[in-house]
């Protein structure tokens, strides 16, 4: 087992630094001013920011601590001809063996999806994304399935949990489950996984800095709801003896990432809000800031440990060779829509439409800007917008609603109103835009800078009603700018974003997912809250008050099947 | 025009040291409610004072020196009236500075519909994507757009001042603001500075109707104190830092006040 406080002593030498500046700090302002003020000190009083050293980021002592109390359980011993059933099932289980090839595709409701292993077949027989991490019989794979889009759907957790008597390690009780203290066997204490494919990330209370020291946060933070029960749990909650707070997330396709990791690696500052850039700790380089939910780990690598000793319960942090390997997998996977549900490929002979498939994915370029008609966010579809006769030509009268779907996508403007760290960046509130205004990377429709923005997921008032879901109140210190959009006091599901820097205006800010594989992997949004791709286009109509037509929803929706 | 503005400029001058009366006659420095006027392509941004209308600018892209302000929230503008006819039917302000002011204002909602006579065909970007590169930006791909990198400086070293703009009352750095901490922190590690000298500043706006609006007091503090953290957090020497600033509010002239408003960086070789 790590010793966590082993894990948290990394540095703590340069505290000491931190304390002297401060003193300097106030005695040449005392010296300078005319008029000495009290009060008012710095909002941003911190030394250091969120972020890693080595291969540990400033969070995961205190996570890791936490996923040591939960329990393990030793029950994963296999169902009966589970080789059999894998076969028959689309599941890959840890460690089970075998080969995933350089190219296989999965069915789905919209067609089917295609995993391309750009470095050829993988011998997952030993290879750390499939092998067991931990005691608790997880594998990377377990949580990101080729099937279901490198993430997993909720219906195929149903799924599992009916053919394994709920036994399946994905129902590990340190986050497969509401809460770890509740009942393992009874679906009600996994119900947030089984009914929106949500896991527990527990993250701890105030956030930490990339040396495992305390943030000093700009809000205090009240549990308002807490339906599961962990959020106030004695030994899991806010109020433990390591403070925890728990929000419920989607896991993110873990393919297609060479996209989501590109950098330049030069900013210094973010270019959304001017804090300093997440720092890639083995090469100084700043990073993407574009993966997980509230971009807490800098690389693959930060996050694949994190994922060890947290989701897998790993009792170690796996060795330099086994990071490497599954970074070095993930850098080379890609998942993407492959077949319409004719059975035919979505691209022809000539790889058109360029954007779409999953071998334009692996041949695509990373780091442009798709905003614009050179080089648009899915490159173009004209080809397809033939419109036949629908009953006598199904297949072209879908092709043709995609391309008009990519058309409301890409051109169709309406008013962007109060979304931080959009409307925030320079264009004001409102802003006349579309779609490709936030998801303006080309080949995957995430926003090329730092992704984290609030759209309104999670926070009142536009987050849909989830009574099942905790609910905080925050309210932020009034030595800071209130939240341009939402004022001091703020009711959130998850605060995104400002979990791990302590922002007031980054609560409910949410990193942005791709959009690719999306017919394999519902529901959507970090917390579920869409159950299939019309609830997503439902989401932004009403948040956005864009007043689509019912072919434009049905248009945007084709679209989005194909991705 | 020119000459008596300048003479104006002067007068100005003079009295804002003395009495601080008023801002000039040319100039219109208020707090209203920013008004959305649509058209057919993007949106004219309006604020009206005293019955009148002025235009204050048009939506782009983040690429413009002129960004837009929020609704749901008071703008604080400072500009000059120009002689350009009207557009979206406001007096046309130019150059003008508008700040957003941090607390909420919910009575600050006001969407006009497009009306035909408004049109604006100068916007060098729709409310779409743009024809290839950004609204003030060169064409991604052709030669203006990668300007060759600025020669690495040369000993002897000369000391170099960086300046943060701040919009009133905004007591933080933002993400283009942020611009000038990185050409900071660039110079600062080519000549290996010595000492990097912060200096927080709080300003005032001489008012159309005078007198001056201050900003608020110890936001000098909290501008020079973020800078000196955020210089230590991306990686500069704490030891070499030394922050300080001036609370008294800096003088007003009702026509540069928003360059006042500011935090310098001297960085010393
Ligand atoms: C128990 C399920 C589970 C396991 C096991 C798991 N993950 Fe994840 N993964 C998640 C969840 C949930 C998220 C989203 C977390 C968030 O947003 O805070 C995620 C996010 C990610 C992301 C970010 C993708 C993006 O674009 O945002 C990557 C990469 C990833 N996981 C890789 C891995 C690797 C590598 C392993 C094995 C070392 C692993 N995961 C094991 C559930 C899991
Ligand atoms: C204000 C910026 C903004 C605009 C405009 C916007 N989005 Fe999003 N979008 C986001 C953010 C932020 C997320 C991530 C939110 C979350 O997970 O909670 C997101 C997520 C998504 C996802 C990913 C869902 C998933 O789980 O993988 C899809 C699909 C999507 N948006 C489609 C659209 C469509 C279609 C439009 C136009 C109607 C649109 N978006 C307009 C910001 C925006």
């Amino acid at each position: 087992m790590p010793n966590p406080d082993r894990l948290l002593s990394a540095s703590r030498t340069r505290l000491l630094g931190a304390v002297a500046l401060l003193g300097a700090v106030a005695a040449v302002g005392l010296a300078m001013a005319a008029t000495p003020r009290t009060g008012a000190p710095s909002p941003a009083a911190n030394e250091k920011t969120p972020g890693a050293q080595g291969v540990i980021a400033g969070q995961v002592p205190a996570q890791n601590a936490q996923a040591q109390r939960a329990p393990v359980r030793t029950s994963a011993a296999p169902v009966k001809d589970q080789a059999l059933l894998n076969a028959l099932d689309r599941w890959y289980s840890a460690g089970q063996g075998g080969t995933l090839p350089a190219l296989r595709e999965f069915d789905n409701e919209y067609g089917k999806l295609g995993i391309i292993n750009a470095a050829g077949a993988i011998d997952t027989k030993g290879h750390p994304f499939f092998e067991p991490l931990g005691a608790n019989g997880r594998g990377c794979v377990t949580c990101h399935q080729p099937a279901y889009g490198m993430s997993v759907s909720a219906e195929s957790l149903q799924h599992r949990w009916k053919d394994t008597n709920g036994k399946d390690p994905v129902f590990a009780m340190v986050d497969g489950a509401n809460c770890p203290g509740l009942p393992a066997a009874e679906r009600a204490s996994h119900s947030l996984l089984l009914d929106r494919g949500l896991f527990r990330v527990f993250l701890p209370w105030p956030p930490k800095n990339a040396e495992g020291g305390a943030l000093k946060p700009e809000f205090d933070i009240e549990v308002v709801r807490d339906p599961a029960g962990c959020n106030t749990h004695p030994v899991y909650g806010i109020k433990s003896a390591n403070p925890t707070i728990s929000v419920y997330r989607r896991p993110r396709p873990a393919a297609n990432l060479k996209y989501v990791t590109a950098s330049n690696g030069q900013a210094l500052f973010i270019g959304k809000n001017g804090m300093p850039a997440s720092i890639d700790p083995e090469t100084g380089r700043s990073t993407s800031m574009n993966f997980m939910a509230d971009a807490r780990q800098p690389t693959l690598k930060t996050q694949a440990v994190d994922a060890a000793l947290n989701h897998g319960q790993a009792g170690a942090i796996p060795s330099a060779d086994a990071l490497k390997k599954i970074v070095d997998f993930e850098m080379q996977v890609y998942s993407g829509q492959r077949r319409d549900r004719w059975g035919g490929r979505l691209v022809d002979a000539k790889g058109y439409p360029h954007a779409v498939g999953t071998e334009n994915l692996r041949d695509g370029r990373t780091g442009v800007l798709g905003d614009n008609f050179t080089t648009p966010v899915f490159l173009f579809f004209d080809e397809w917008k033939k419109a036949p006769d629908a009953k006598l030509d199904p297949k072209a009268a879908f092709r043709a609603s995609v391309a008009r779907g990519a058309d409301v996508f890409f051109t169709r403007p309406f008013w962007i109103t109060g979304a931080m760290h959009i409307n925030t960046v320079g264009l004001g509130s409102p802003t006349k835009r579309t779609c490709a205004t936030c998801h303006n990377m080309h080949m995957t429709a995430m926003d090329l800078s730092a992704g984290w923005m609030d759209l309104g997921t999670t926070n009142a008032p536009w987050a849909n009603e989830s009574p099942e879901l905790p609910l905080f109140k925050v309210t932020c210190h009034a030595d800071v700018p209130p939240h341009p959009f939402l004022g001091r006091v703020i009711y959130t599901q998850d605060p995104g974003r400002a979990l791990i820097s302590g922002k007031c205006d980054d609560v409910g800010a949410i990193v942005m997912e791709q959009f690719r594989g999306l017919s394999a992997r519902a529901p959507y949004f970090s917390n579920g809250s869409a159950k299939n791709l019309r609830e997503i286009v439902d989401f932004y109509d009403r948040r956005f008050n864009i007043r689509y037509s019912e072919q434009e929803k049905q248009d945007l929706i084709n679209f989005l099947s194909v991705l | 025009m020119g000459k008596t503005g300048l003479m104006a400029v002067t007068a100005c001058l003079a009295l804002a040291s003395a009495a601080q009366a008023a801002a000039p006659a040319t100039q219109r420095n208020f707090v209203a409610c920013p008004v959305v006027q649509d058209t057919k392509t993007v949106p004219c941004w309006l604020a009206e004072y005293k019955g009148e209308t002025y235009y204050l600018g048009i939506q782009t892209d983040i690429s413009a020196e002129w960004y837009p302000p929020f609704l749901g929230h008071k703008a604080m503008v400072e500009g000059t009236v120009s002689n350009e006819p009207r557009i979206c039917g406001g007096i046309v302000l130019k150059p003008n500075k508008v700040s957003v002011l941090p607390e909420l204002a919910p009575e600050c909602t006001e969407m006009r519909p497009e009306r035909a006579e408004y049109q604006v065909p100068f916007a060098p970007r729709g409310p779409g994507p743009s024809k290839g590169g950004l609204a003030f930006a060169p064409a991604p791909g052709t030669a203006a757009a990668r300007p060759p990198a600025p020669a690495a400086p040369q000993p002897p070293f000369q000391a170099r001042t960086f300046t943060v703009p701040y919009d009133f009352d905004t007591p933080t750095v933002t993400g283009r603001t942020s611009r000038a901490l990185q050409q900071a922190v660039t110079y600062a590690r080519a000549i290996k500075a010595s000492s990097i000298e912060v200096m927080g500043y709080r300003g005032q706006v001489l008012m159309t109707d005078g007198p001056a609006r201050e900003e608020a007091p110890g936001i000098a503090q909290v501008r020079a104190q973020q800078v000196g953290e955020l210089l230590g957090q991306v990686g500069i020497a704490p030891s070499s830092i030394k922050v300080a600033w001036k609370d008294a509010p800096e003088p007003a002239d009702g026509i540069t006040d928003s360059t006042k408003r500011r935090t310098t960086i001297l960085v010393k070789p």
